[in-house]
């Protein structure tokens, strides 16, 4: 009976069909959507790799930039130190260096020497006088080596002689020191 | 048993269709209710908590002297913090080995770099605290030896500051800037439009790890940075005078001294020098009184300089002339006191240019007084007394000429030989400008102008001329002044054997700090222009209060080295004229 039954619940079942066939047209858009989507993401995860590395060079050069700000700012210091009168005149005292105190012209229109040309000598009244006003900023200064110290140490103590240089008219004047 | 039965695949591929449909119906109406609704909101805390805006910092511009060498400029110097409660013993590698540092060898470091004692840094590094300054504004080279020890708990701020480069040379000129910014004296002060820049902003986001996102920088206000300030000073020569006072301030133990050089042809203030003057680097150590310029801001009695003002007055208005006669005794009454002669002597019979020679009291107020004293009043205030250049310098003064219907008898006479009336180191240098410019007083002129960026220069704009005497008087005036300079007792010590010079000596009293009476202490200048055939410099110097000499042989010797400095800078050749001769005595 329940075998009956059971044969007859099969025949009752619908018979089973095949869907229709994909066309050969939607299955490249399907193939080519998924190929998109993959390098859609791809490109994305390169772009982010990409952006990141740019992101800490970027970081990197700005710190390299404010090293090189910082070195320029201490070499800047240094040559301004160095470079100002009060360190100059410092050094131009070890030095033993006279002003001269006889100028001389030469006047291009006729060649006339205007002024008694006269050779520096040494005294203390005529040595540059060593710095007296106040620099901060002076934090860097020039140190004569021994050797340079040595050759002002006897240019100081030579004492040229103080004659005046003899010329002939129409010529310049030719230092005595040697 | 139904749901077993097998469906009609047609109406269960609508079912799931319409279920696809209903959920992404729900997905584009909350799209929308993010994209479109609340977009602004979102939007507004999504950038909040990922973006950071700064501020973009405008350099002030620099000030440079008349052949463009930077006298203030601005640079990053670093304020030193630390943390106390990250202090501790740390590995690190000093020589090349790794070592273990105590807090008191790394306390010992950071102390040896800030030039300061090991204690005072403990002592700033102990507890557990999160902040503490170590130290302000330091340099960059004490900054990156500090960066160098690689100490973790250390931290740096850089803060823009002001450095001058010459120091004192042009500090009361060039003045200085606050620890805040602020500019408080000098050009830093008067020229602040044009050396201020205007800040910027710009607004950037940040990643999760606090690195800032590229492109994602949006600047909303361009920074600009400040405009340079182009001087008339020059350095060198400045530096030279500058010198010379400190050194003389020392030598006479004087109070303060002043010098100032003048381009006679512009009006140009090549050197503005005192001492002592202010470092403007540190500013902080100076008296409030080196903190200004004296120059432009302290007036005081300017004594017998004032005679060469009369002396031309007499000439312009027709009431004398170079060899007019008088005599002159060691004393005369005058109404209020007697006034005499700098030194005892017989009576003297002498010329306007021997009064001017022999620098005589009695002379002057004997010739003199034949100018009313409202028209002396005119030629005063014509020579620029009494009222402020048009430098326009913070704190400037005007001196002190009160008007001539309030002069009383003293005042009428002494105003003849530089007392009664105040003046400013800057007013009489051009008084003297104009008798060396033929007659013709310009405005000083300390600024040239702002300089943009492209190199375009905005002059600063400068008080018209004034025509002060005739050329003639200008002429007679200046004659007389050379025979002060070649037979003057003092005049003589202000001469230069290369140039022709022409000058004045003045030696004022001082009125005490109550306003009653005169102090013994003196202030003593010497006014100069040369070379006389063809004046091309004025230099005023003045030195108040000297202990060790009571006349102006005390102003004479930096007279000559400044006037000399000048002339051989300025490239002016040796004289190769003489003077005329004057009538002096009778």
């Amino acid at each position: 009976m329940s075998a009956i039954q059971l044969n007859q619940r099969t025949f009752a079942m619908p018979t089973l069909s095949s869907l229709p066939k994909v066309s050969s047209t939607r299955m490249r858009i399907g193939v080519t959507v998924v190929i998109g989507l993959v390098a859609i993401v791809l490109t994305q995860l390169v772009l982010s790799i990409l952006t990141d590395q740019g992101a800490y060079e970027m970081a990197n050069l700005k710190a390299q930039r404010h090293e090189l700000t910082t070195s320029s700012d201490i070499l800047s210091a240094q040559v301004d130190s160095l470079a100002s009168n009060q360190n100059l005149a410092n050094t131009a005292q070890s030095l033993g260096m006279i002003p001269n105190s006889s100028p001389v012209f030469l006047r291009l229109s006729d060649q006339s020497l205007i002024g008694k040309p006269k050779a520096a000598y040494f005294d203390a009244n005529h040595q540059v006088s060593r710095n007296l006003v106040p620099n901060a900023a002076m934090t860097t200064r020039s140190h004569l080596t021994p050797t340079v110290a040595a050759v002002s140490n006897n240019v100081v103590t030579e004492q040229l002689p103080a004659a005046p240089v003899t010329l002939s008219a129409g010529e310049l004047p030719v230092s005595p020191t040697h | 048993m139904t749901l077993l039965t097998p469906g009609d695949p047609r109406k269960r591929r609508r079912l799931f269709t319409a279920s696809i449909a209903v959920f992404a119906f729900l997905l584009v109406f909350r799209l929308f209710a993010y994209q479109v609704v609340d977009a602004g909101a979102i939007n507004k805390v999504s950038k909040e908590s990922r973006s950071k805006t700064r501020t973009i910092q405008a350099l002030r511009g620099d000030i440079i002297d008349a052949n463009g060498n930077v006298l203030a400029h601005s640079v990053y110097t670093y304020d030193i913090n630390a943390a106390p409660k990250n202090v501790g013993p740390i590995n690190a590698v000093r020589n090349g080995n790794d070592v273990t540092l105590t807090v008191d060898q790394q306390a010992a470091e950071i102390a040896r770099i800030l030039h300061a004692t090991k204690e005072e840094i403990l002592s700033k590094i102990s507890g557990n605290g999160v902040y503490s300054n170590l130290a302000k504004g330091v340099s960059a080279a004490q900054y990156r030896a500090l960066q160098n020890l690689q100490l973790p708990w250390l931290y740096y701020d850089p803060i823009l500051s002001r450095t001058y480069a010459e120091g004192a040379t042009t500090g009361g000129v060039v003045g200085f800037v606050g620890v805040d910014g602020m500019p408080l004296a000098g050009i830093e002060r008067q020229m602040n439009s044009c050396l201020a820049g205007v800040d910027g902003q710009e607004t950037y986001q940040r990643g999760v790890d606090g690195i800032r996102i590229p492109s994602s920088a949006v600047v909303s206000q361009r920074a600009e940075n400040g405009r340079t300030v182009q001087l008339t000073i020059n350095k060198d020569l400045q530096y030279l005078a500058q010198n010379q006072l400190y050194s003389e301030v020392q030598r006479y133990r004087a109070d303060w001294a002043t010098a100032i050089v003048i381009e006679v042809k512009t009006g140009k203030i090549l050197v503005a020098a005192e001492a002592p003057s202010v470092d403007s680097n540190d500013f902080g150590v100076a008296t409030d009184d080196s903190r200004k310029s004296r120059i432009f801001e302290t007036s005081f009695e300017p004594g017998s300089t004032m005679k060469t003002i009369t002396a031309a007055t007499l000439i312009d208005t027709g009431r004398g002339t170079p060899t007019t006669k008088t005599v002159a005794p060691y004393s005369m009454k005058i109404p209020g006191q007697v006034v005499y002669d700098s030194h005892n002597h017989p009576t003297e019979h002498l010329t306007l240019t021997g009064v001017l020679r022999d620098s005589s009291n009695t002379g002057i107020i004997n010739i003199g007084q034949a100018i009313p004293k409202q028209v002396r009043y005119d030629y005063m205030k014509k020579f620029g007394f009494g009222v402020k250049t048009s430098v326009n310098f913070p704190g400037e003064a005007s001196g002190i000429l009160r008007p001539a219907s309030l002069w009383d008898g003293t005042t009428d006479k002494v105003s003849m030989f530089g007392q009664g009336v105040s003046v400013t180191p800057i007013q009489m240098a051009m008084a003297y400008q104009a008798i060396a410019n033929k007659g013709v007083r310009l405005q000083p002129v300390l600024v040239d102008g702002c300089r943009d960026s492209s190199g375009n220069l905005s002059p600063v704009p400068v008080g018209a001329p004034t025509r002060v005497i005739s050329e003639s008087t200008a002429t007679q005036t200046l004659a007389m002044l050379e025979k002060v300079v070649e037979y003057g007792g003092i005049g003589k010590t202000a001469s230069l054997s290369e140039w022709r010079v022409a000058g004045k000596s003045g030696t004022a009293q001082i009125s005490n700090d109550n306003g009653i009476g005169y102090g013994y202490l003196h202030a003593v200048s010497f006014i100069g222009m040369a070379p006389v055939e063809d004046p091309k410099y004025v230099v005023a110097v003045t030195f108040f209060k000297p202990r060790t000499v009571s006349t102006s042989l005390g102003a004479t010797p930096s007279f000559r080295y400044i006037m000399k400095k000048a002339l051989l800078m300025g490239g002016v050749p040796p004289s190769t004229t003489k003077s005329k001769p004057i009538l002096m005595d009778w």
